[in-house]
């Protein structure tokens, strides 16, 4: 039995592993078409001048084999100078996703169960108005109001308050503001409140046994597939964050491709954003399939 | 009568209706924002030519910032003005005192108010938040169109030819436009056709259309296994017919009228967005001539101005697109239950 569920995963994740693969390269063979046929080109040299499918896959081998995404505008290597600012990206737009998945599920377990309080209907209604605060604008009060800008992290008498509030405002601004919380306690109650009525937890409750702990693991294993789409939002609005807040990230290089329309860095910036995609993608996938095995069995054969 | 039939049907008005004057107050709160934007609009756009010079006056002095509730008015100057030449009582105008305030020879001025103040540019913020939703009505219609025609091929394409390559080819070029930030796509259309209208609208509307498509799969695979599909097709219907008109026309309406709502949301979200982070579009000319700028370019704009104290050419503004956003979503939020659309 063991045996041919593992095979089965194998089966499934090779499946999920090529199908990003070629999806991966659709985007990037729309990127370069696209970059390619534009009217101000200034990265012909580099992407080459001859039939476009041989250009493309000379292109990409260039790319992966080694890792050669052309000079920036100011002669910077582009691979060199993503991947410094990547790890920032990514450490926003994370940590938001693991405080934004946090606070959703206290406050979707807590309207779900006790919604017909006056008080939980009130901060429910609250909670819609802030997702209709645009993510920008937030981000441009928190920044006049908190003492954001006023701090320099780089010089030598910086408090380790400045440095929690350096990195904690933008992370706590991209949670709240991103529509995020909204959608998850929406959906942690309709969730909720579709699988308490159906009939193996009724007769789980007949039975005595404890019925949120299951609705609770039913709820994660939904949460989890919905969380993939989650992600690129949050990456869209870390973008909005790095530009607001001045983190030196991939938003703001993207920002300033866009700007100065600087080809090759806005390539680097779409390769590197589809890459973490994809990985988080896939680890998501696999996440699921191993819980979706360990309690959810009857669903796989 | 059979116009109205065919394209309103009572039931849909009725669920409209109820959706907006029924129980909830904040999605009748939504419908007066919008319509009293909606009417101001149409006011100043229609009047344009005519006798309200608010459109066509231009602060003529050094100073083009005049701060909200300020009488103009060049005989009575001092004894109308608000406060003297001090500040008066919401914003500090001492930057700005009356005196300096002149008009370039148009005689209908005298003892006008400058409500919300003046912009930028010396011209009255409060006309122009007005003409500013207009740019919100052309790039959300130019939007909606092109979702609702995108979504709808993509989401029948997917769902009513499921097993086969024409559903795998939808569902991949969905997953494509779903494997990127919004703001990605719109940097690239950006970086590709330049600040203009119709390409940026086009990339929103492109954007917003896998919601649509994603709800009419769902919709559209649980009604093409029912009867009345089966029988359509043992009356000879064919293909194209019974998607069109038996299940799209007839079934889905309610999701092209909750998601439309959502996707003018939308393109006001991106729209602003992008203008605060200086990509505004280029809205010169587009309405009767007049330089309108959207909202979020006066966002943009108030972040020289705020730390001097002029802080009403940001205050307003963002409070008018927060009323805007709210309503949207309010009214949105009561269509999606009313419509029983997930």
């Amino acid at each position: 039995m063991k045996k041919v569920l593992r095979k089965n995963i194998l089966m499934k994740f090779t499946w999920k592993l090529s199908y990003s693969l070629m999806l991966f390269i659709t985007i990037t063979f729309l990127a370069f078409i696209s970059f390619r046929l534009s009217v101000n080109n200034k990265m012909i040299i580099h992407l080459g001048n001859g039939f476009i499918f041989s250009d493309f896959l000379s292109w990409i081998i260039k790319v992966f084999s080694s890792m050669d995404l052309g000079t920036t505008l100011s002669g910077k290597p582009v691979f060199g100078s993503l991947l410094k600012s990547f790890g920032k990206t990514l450490m926003l737009t994370v940590s938001s996703l693991i405080i934004s998945f946090s606070i959703s599920l206290i406050l979707g377990w807590y309207w779900s169960n006790y919604g017909k309080n006056f008080a939980v209907q009130t901060f429910s209604r609250i909670i819609n108005l802030i997702s209709s605060i645009p993510l920008f604008l937030a981000a441009f009060i928190i920044v006049l109001l908190s003492p954001y800008m006023v701090i320099d992290i780089t010089s030598d008498t910086v408090s380790t308050v400045d440095i929690l509030i350096y990195y904690l405002v933008p992370i706590f601004t991209l949670s709240i503001f991103d529509g995020f919380i909204t959608e998850m306690t929406n959906f942690i109650k309709i969730r909720f409140d579709e699988i308490s009525s159906e009939q193996f937890i009724t007769a789980l409750e007949i039975r005595g046994g404890n019925i949120k702990k299951h609705i609770m693991k039913h709820i994660i294993y939904d949460l989890l597939t919905i969380v993939n789409s989650k992600f690129v939002t949050l990456i869209g609005g870390a973008i909005i964050i790095e530009i607001i807040f001045g983190w030196k990230g991939i938003g703001l290089q993207g920002y300033n491709a866009v700007y100065y329309r600087d080809y090759s860095l806005f390539m680097g910036v779409i390769i590197f954003t589809t890459i973490a995609i994809m990985i988080f993608n896939l680890t998501t996938y696999i996440v699921n399939h191993l819980i979706k095995n360990k309690y959810f069995i009857d669903n796989t054969n | 009568m059979f116009i109205r039939k065919f394209i309103f049907p009572k039931s849909l008005i009725r669920k409209i209706v109820k959706s907006i004057f029924g129980d909830n107050v904040y999605s009748f709160f939504g419908l007066v924002v919008m319509l009293t934007l909606f009417i101001g609009y149409l006011f100043v756009s229609f009047n344009y030519q005519g006798n309200y010079s608010f459109l066509t006056y231009k602060l003529d002095s050094s100073e083009k910032l005049a701060p909200p509730f300020l009488f103009n008015s060049q005989n009575e100057s001092k004894s109308k003005s608000l406060d003297g030449s001090g500040s008066n009582f919401l914003f500090d105008n001492s930057n700005s005192s009356v005196e300096n305030l002149s008009t370039n020879g148009d005689s209908n001025f005298n003892n006008k108010l400058f409500l919300l103040g003046t912009n930028s540019e010396g011209r009255d913020l409060f006309t122009y938040l007005f003409l500013g939703f207009g740019i919100y009505i052309i790039g959300g219609f130019i939007a909606l169109l092109v979702s609702l025609i995108f979504g709808t091929i993509l989401g029948s394409m997917s769902a009513y030819f499921e097993p086969g390559l024409i559903s795998n080819i939808a569902k991949f070029i969905e997953d494509i436009i779903n494997s990127f930030p919004k703001i990605i796509i719109l940097f690239l259309a950006l970086i590709l056709f330049g600040v203009s209208l119709y390409p940026i609208m086009i990339t929103i509307g492109i954007i917003n259309s896998t919601n649509i498509s994603k709800a009419l799969y769902q919709k559209i695979k649980y009604l093409k296994n029912n009867e009345f599909i089966d029988s359509a097709r043992q009356l000879g219907l064919n293909d194209l017919n019974i998607l069109i008109r038996h299940i799209l026309y007839y079934n889905c309406r309610d999701i092209f009228i909750v998601y439309g709502v959502f996707v003018i949301a939308d393109v006001i979200l991106l729209e602003s967005t992008l203008a605060y982070l200086n990509f505004g579009i280029d809205w010169n000319n587009i309405i009767n001539g007049i330089n309108v700028k959207s909202w979020g370019t006066y966002l943009a704009e108030g972040k020289e101005y705020i730390l001097s104290g002029k802080t009403w050419i940001t205050i307003f503004p963002a409070i008018f697109l927060l009323l805007l956003l709210m309503s949207l979503n309010f009214i949105g939020e009561e269509l999606k239950k009313r419509f029983h659309v997930k």
